[in-house]
């Protein structure tokens, strides 16, 4: 394939997919709307392949791993087997009934489960060492931070209205006034860059996702 | 008969072809050079340079996310801005000869930034220093990718941890790791509620539309630029919305609103 085509292939197919998605959002074209129904259909069919590039990606990997017996091989060895364990039973073994047959149910619910709670439940720590550095009064805008964050922490612990009933209402205010107000100008922002990005590569501008010199 | 847009779609629709056209003029004058937009410095995206130089000097790795946000999905520019930024990471790291671990969510975001890391190697003329498994998918379920990163910075005791694309709940675990193993921190994204995370845990950080603009940023393309340039008209309309919006509010009256709500027509 020559360097042309390689270079500009992929901006057509994104100019033109691009529009259709576009035009599918806004008019209602029984024959267009099915034409981009089937389109998606096969994108998304043709992207599930890439579970197969991720899937040697990490077989490669801790492959070597576990037969240059580097430190920590036996975790590769781990994930290597509840990989293709769960793989083999869920598409080969299950009888049809795939992700619901019962043994991969058990396993899903019993191994994976706790461990992406346990994960999930180290943010409560997370959060609290990183408000800890976040809340030190280094500048006015700190305090402020500060001020307001002490706040809404009382305003929202069943302690603080306990003890001062009007935190409740100033609390909401906060997060509905100020909070928000805020959290709109940046979305309004975001809404617009996405707009600017979405031009951009429609028309091809845009290809630092292609590479560098793209 | 030409198609309309449907009732609920039609203020949209023309805001959309309003604002597209506006961006459209101001990157046909940049890219003509009749108009030579400037873009405001980014302190973020500057300090990358910085973070790569540091991890090289102390002869420790650097990492980079692109988040989790998938590519088909309305937060998929996210990730895109990501691979634009990793595209400068990642010459970076070929040009001072740094290790760079590339972390993946999304299995089809790996072909894409290993192709983007190869071309970076290629580029700085380093060919054979490229290694694609350090471009590593790790799992596509949010928890299971924020542990295998979360392992692999601690493990390879990265010196910067660079995060630009979609975050969800996994941000504060990245930006903590990056915290405990001492690595120069910037991160961006555009979810306004993992945004004060990375306020509060990382040394840089891309506030909303600033990851979008990265690509242009750091390319300096006129016609990128350009399109930068036009959503400041774009802001200055809605700003302008908002103002007449608020006092027609107060006054009761409910045009505006009724307006861009549609429909406008039957």
């Amino acid at each position: 394939m020559s360097v042309t085509i390689r270079r500009n292939l992929p901006l057509v197919i994104t100019f033109i997919a691009g529009l259709l998605a576009m035009g599918d959002y806004y008019f209602k074209v029984a024959d267009f709307n099915k034409l981009v129904t089937d389109w998606m259909k096969f994108v998304n069919v043709a992207s599930s392949f890439a579970v197969i590039i991720g899937y040697a990606t990490l077989t490669r990997i801790h492959a070597r791993k576990i037969m240059q017996r580097k430190p920590g091989w036996y975790n590769s060895l781990a994930l290597i087997f509840a990989m293709y364990a769960l793989l083999i039973w869920g598409v080969f073994l299950s009888g049809g009934k795939f992700t619901a047959e019962s043994t991969y149910t058990y396993w899903f619910n019993n191994l994976y489960v706790p461990l992406d709670s346990t994960i999930f439940s180290m943010l409560a720590f997370y959060i609290t060492s990183s408000a800890y550095r976040a809340f030190r009064v280094r500048s006015a805008e700190a305090t402020v931070l500060l001020v307001s964050a002490v706040v809404v922490m009382f305003g929202r612990a069943p302690v603080g209205p306990a003890i001062w009933p009007s935190i409740g209402p100033i609390t909401s205010w906060i997060m509905a006034v100020p909070n928000t107000a805020g959290m709109r100008g940046i979305l309004i922002g975001v809404s617009l860059g996405v707009l600017s990005m979405g031009i951009r590569l429609l028309l091809g501008r845009e290809r630092g996702y292609l590479g560098p010199g793209a | 008969m030409l198609p309309i847009p449907t009732a609920a779609n039609q203020s949209a629709f023309i805001a959309l072809v309003a604002i597209s056209t506006i961006m459209l003029v101001t990157l046909y004058l940049s890219l003509k050079g009749i108009r030579k937009p400037t873009i405001r410095k980014i302190a973020g995206l500057d300090a990358i340079g910085e973070a790569v130089g540091r991890a090289t000097e102390m002869g420790r790795p650097v990492h980079f996310t692109p988040g989790i946000a998938g590519l088909g999905t309305d937060t998929g520019p996210q990730t895109l801005a990501g691979l634009s930024v990793l595209a400068y990471v990642a010459e970076l790291a070929a040009k001072y000869k740094t290790t760079l671990w590339t972390t993946i969510r999304i299995p089809q975001v790996q072909p894409l930034a290993a192709e983007i890391v190869r071309q970076a190697y290629i580029k700085a003329g380093v060919p054979d220093a490229y290694d694609e498994d350090k471009i590593i998918y790790l799992s596509d379920t949010q928890f299971a990718y924020a542990s295998g990163v979360v392992g692999l910075m601690h493990r390879e005791k990265v010196a910067a941890n660079i995060m630009i694309g979609g975050f969800w709940a996994e941000s504060l675990l990245f930006a903590e790791a990056g915290f405990l193993t001492g690595a120069i921190q910037v991160a961006g994204t555009a979810q306004t509620s993992q945004i004060p995370f990375f306020v509060a845990a990382c040394d840089y950080c891309l506030i909303g539309e600033e990851i979008l603009a990265a690509g242009a940023y750091l390319s300096k393309d006129p016609a990128q630029l350009g399109a930068i340039w036009g959503q400041d008209y774009a802001k200055a309309i809605a700003m302008v919305l908002i103002a007449v919006g608020v006092v027609l509010a107060l006054a009761g009256d409910n045009t505006l609103w009724k307006l861009l709500s549609g429909p406008l027509w039957k």
